[in-house]
């Protein structure tokens, strides 16, 4: 086990007090839930329509749009300054899973080699996507793609797929981040779950873990300090990586024993926690200011009561740090979330 | 096949009946050795039996893992839900070498997934030849079948099918569609286990249907929406290669089927933190696709909130099994690590008594495993419910039909049924009956109904008035009343007649209840005057008999129209029904043992909007039987 930087242990949370907190309108239905934003405010996520389906949506200064995209299933992952979405589908006609990008109302395939999917998960204000390719099947066992996740990166949307290495001994992985310069980060699979970063040219570097039982690099930041979680004995902690030889246990700071972190500006990381205090110890969204957690409280309107919720992506707006999620209900219906904190 | 030829040939022989008679010997001592040597005696001797479940297993070093975890771990019978091999040992005969040198003697059994249901990655049939069903289960084994366990006094039956899969010249629809042999099969042998009265079912796959990917339902949505309308227990696929465990489902208020691309929070009956459910309130749905083959990502995307909890390779990447453990009384599922991280997940669904017995436990168990084909199974055309058997149980083979438990003459909750709805105009609807209802049982039906005039006014016929129609302290529209029936073969769903309003209802089999008394005292009601939201109140009541049974009811009217409420039950009581609707119905179950007052039980309400809930509540005693 290699060294941890820093450790914040709390015996509890406090709610963030600085931060207002509002729900995102959606497209009709009851439910929505905001997945990513992009580093000028953009946020992507899915709606419940008034027809009883959901659809993709682009929030622009909170209003939402439905984006037109041709297939079922459709979940967007991500979205850059640029307004570039990427996310997946399903072609019912092909019986196959598609992994398409977006912008300015146009839809678009991501090119893979013959025999492969992509599936994107990130992309960069550059254009760069992050994600993994998986073996296209044979059809007619029907929707789902069970063979190894490959990790891989798109220089650009229209650019066919680079597979990154994998680290020895790995049988599969994901690349679930990309960062300014083209480093992605993500896990390797081979009897353990390794967090690692990929170097712009495609080359692995294990990154060192809490308690030896793996980890995910999920976010990485604009100054390029990987985020994510590490197993911990009783599940996972919130942490960072500022180099590559040291993890920090940030997680440590929310007193609940699961955390985990997705997404971070400079000094500023985001994610889900809990506390023993609050919400009878529900999953919250939290942020961490350096070493310092504290929990957003979950939005209510007069139609919905949020109970619990989670923190997915963050973002400076001007003299705020601005953090999208989604608030859930007790009974479990969610919707898009956006807390602007001064 | 082969029995009946020589059994002809002796009926002709001069020494036939002193034949036959040692061939009944030995078929009798046949018998007794396997049932006294086998896997029954070990079973039956424990009060917990634990069977092991996970799919997409691959042969790598995490798969041997996966299986010595489970032989480690008290695991009596392993299942794999399918995706065997992916050819990274072959052929089929060196990955079941791989598998029964980790299993050693625990039975590893196993049901066909998309890689070798016609290939790429071996033959079913080949794996079958190889890891030739140990339990002596009825049907296809691999393809289409079930199994009690333990055999001798089963607390669960396990239905294994295959939804979607390719069997090329089986000349069956694998659809599982509505009305196919598929979906027979399943409506058969979960009708026939509750009737045996088996405590437990779990229904396995290998295809997903609600998952947390982003794909379309892989299997039947038919077949998922059956399940889950039959109250089945536990409900397990794969193919998805991660973990994820939902919420339990049902069909209630605007949920009339599950749908699998966007979030209906009328068809999670319960969402207790802790994991703890009452059984019969819903269908837990358990992805296990962590046997060994490399994990993928799960989305926290539109079906994420019918989940509790979920693993994959962006959330704390961890290979292992589910575990289920089952009592009389108790399911527990707990997710055990093989390798990788940390990830645990535990829950439990209980039942507030175990059932007793039906008196047709035996007519469609497992009488009729008895073929001596060897394997590999066949791919006959599959017979209309209940199955006969193309299957190789072990030799010795025995007739013998799994003895249902024992009877027991204490009073308890047979089954229930709950469901809400909306009357247009005044007239009529029809609540059902609790599956599985026996003569001689007390069937209550509790009635809520939001209506500003009058309500529950006549009693269905044949059926009599328990708590006449009251109403909240807090609106004249919202009314509560009970009726109840002891109940003769024959009897049918009853008719209630109500204006045009909102109601809802619960339906409650009682066995072992005084059939001439089942009103131990008068029943109790409270009008929850002063009962803040989000409490709902039933009253305290004082019974005469020792060891009756308290039934509480708690219903609210939802002062937002649009608005529905659900319910947590009282602390240490089991929650029997949860119809959620405008005019809501919660329906709690206590067994008493003294005449001591039980004391007020207060329901925890929760409103869909707002807090305005006007609230009732009922306390009923019921006396058991002399």
């Amino acid at each position: 086990m290699l060294p941890v930087a820093a450790t914040a242990a709390g015996p509890d949370l406090p709610q963030a007090t600085n931060c207002s907190v509002r729900i995102f309108p959606g497209l009709g239905g009851p439910g929505s839930n905001a997945i990513a934003s992009s580093s000028n405010g953009l946020v992507i996520g899915i709606a419940d329509t008034a027809g009883g389906g959901s659809a993709p949506v682009l929030w622009r200064g909170g209003q939402p749009t439905q984006l037109t995209i041709p297939l079922d299933a459709v979940a967007p992952a991500s979205v850059n300054a640029a307004g570039v979405v990427v996310g997946t589908g399903y072609d019912a006609t092909n019986e196959v899973l598609v992994g398409w990008w977006w912008q300015d109302g146009q839809y678009h395939p991501l090119p893979v080699k013959p025999g492969d999917i992509a599936i994107p998960s990130a992309i960069s204000d550059n254009g760069i996507v992050a994600g993994a390719l998986v073996a296209d099947e044979e059809h007619s066992d029907g929707p789902g793609a069970d063979e190894d996740e490959r990790p891989a990166v798109w220089p650009s949307v229209t650019a066919v797929a680079r597979e990154l290495t994998l680290p020895a001994g790995a049988r599969g992985g994901h690349a679930f981040a990309i960062g300014p310069d083209g480093t992605a980060g993500g896990v390797a699979l081979s009897d353990d779950a390794t967090p690692v970063l990929w170097a712009p040219d495609g080359s692995a570097k294990a990154l060192p873990t809490l308690s030896g039982k793996g980890g995910v690099v999920l976010g990485i930041d604009a100054t390029g300090q990987a985020l994510g979680q590490s197993a911990v004995a009783d599940g996972t902690h919130a942490v960072t990586w500022a180099a590559p030889s040291a993890v920090t246990d940030v997680g440590a700071a929310a007193a609940g024993p699961k955390s985990s972190a997705s997404s971070g500006i400079a000094g500023v990381t985001v994610g889900s926690g809990s506390s023993p205090s609050f919400r009878g110890e529900r999953p919250q969204a939290v942020i961490w200011i350096g070493k310092s957690a504290r929990i957003l409280p979950p939005g209510s309107d007069a139609q919905f009561t949020g109970v619990s919720g989670s923190a997915s992506s963050v973002s400076r707006q001007g003299a705020n740090t601005v953090v999208i999620g989604y608030s859930a209900a007790d009974n479990g219906l969610r919707r898009a979330t956006e807390w602007s904190c001064k | 096949m082969e029995l009946q030829v020589n059994a002809a040939r002796l009926v002709s022989h001069p020494l036939r009946w002193v034949l036959a008679l040692l061939l009944g010997i030995a078929l009798i001592l046949a018998n007794f050795y396997y049932l006294s040597g086998s896997r029954d005696s070990e079973a039956s001797a424990a009060t917990t039996v634990s069977l092991g479940f996970a799919g997409d297993t691959g042969g790598n070093t995490v798969t041997g893992k996966v299986i010595d975890a489970a032989h480690n771990g008290g695991v009596a019978a392993m299942f794999n839900l399918g995706d065997l091999s992916y050819s990274q040992i072959t052929p089929e005969s060196a990955w079941c070498s791989f598998v029964k040198q980790h299993a050693g003697t625990m039975p590893y059994e196993f049901v066909t997934g998309n890689h070798e249901d016609d290939g790429p990655d071996g033959v079913w049939t080949n794996f079958a030849s190889c890891l030739p069903d140990q339990l002596g289960s009825v049907g296809n084994y691999a393809q289409q079948f079930y199994t009690d366990y333990p055999a001798s006094s089963p607390l669960v039956r396990l239905i294994m099918v295959s939804p979607k899969l390719t069997f090329s010249g089986s000349g069956l629809d694998w659809s599982y569609k509505s009305g196919t042999q598929g979906y027979k099969f399943v409506t058969s042998a979960i009708d026939s286990a509750r009737a045996a009265g088996i405590p437990f079912i779990v229904v396995g796959m290998h295809m997903y249907c609600l998952s947390m990917v982003n794909y379309p339902c892989a299997a039947s949505p038919d077949l998922m929406n059956m399940l889950v309308s039959k109250k089945v227990d536990l409900y397990m696929q794969a193919h998805d290669h991660a973990y994820a465990r939902s919420y339990p489902l049902a069909l209630k208020g605007s949920c009339t089927a599950i749908p699998v691309s966007s979030f209906n929070p009328d068809c999670v009956a319960s969402t207790n933190a802790n994991g703890q459910f009452a059984a019969g309130t819903g269908t837990i749905l358990a992805t296990v696709g962590s046997g060994g083959r490399s994990l993928n990502s799960e989305n926290n995307t539109t079906t994420a909130p019918y989940f509790q909890s979920f693993m994959g390779s962006n959330n704390n990447p961890t290979y292992g099994f589910l575990k289920v453990s089952v009592t009389s009384t108790t399911l527990t599922g707990n997710f055990v690590r093989a390798s990788g991280g940390t990830y645990t997940d535990s829950f439990t669904i209980t039942r507030p008594a175990a059932p007793s017995p039906s008196p047709t436990a035996t007519a469609t168990a497992t009488a009729t495993a008895t073929a001596t084909v060897t394997p590999p199974p066949t791919t006959t055309t599959a017979p209309p419910p209940p199955p006969t058997t193309t299957t190789a149980p072990p030799p010795p083979p025995t007739t013998t039909t799994a003895p249902p438990p024992p009877p027991t003459s204490a009073i308890s909750v047979r089954s229930t049924a709950s469901g809400a709805g909306e009357l247009t105009a005044a007239g009529s609807y029809t609540p059902g009956l609790p599956a599985g209802w026996q003569p001689g049982d007390t069937v209550f039906l509790f009635s809520q109904v939001t209506v500003s005039g009058s309500a529950n006014t006549t009693a269905p016929a044949g059926w009599t008035q328990a708590v006449g129609d009251f109403t909240s302290a807090s609106s004249t529209s919202a009314h509560q009343a009970v009726w109840y029936r002891v109940m003769q073969a024959g009897d049918t769903a009853p008719s209630v007649t109500e204006p045009a309003a909102r109601f809802a209802w619960s339906t409650v089999a009682v066995q072992g209840a005084s059939t001439t008394t089942p009103l131990d005292v008068t029943p109790a009601t409270d009008t929850n005057s002063g009962v803040a939201y989000p409490g709902v109140r039933a009253p305290s009541i004082t019974p005469v008999t020792p060891g009756a049974l308290l039934l509480t009811a708690h219903g609210v009217r939802n002062g937002t129209n649009s608005a529905t409420t659900s319910f947590s039950p009282p602390a240490g009581m089991g929650e029997l029904g949860d119809s959620k609707s405008n005019a809501a119905l919660e329906v709690d179950s206590l067994a008493l043992t003294d005449t001591s007052a039980t004391g007020a039980k207060v329901a925890t309400a929760s409103s869909s909007s707002g807090t305005v809930t006007n609230q009732c509540g009922t306390a009923i005693v019921v006396r058991p039987a002399p």
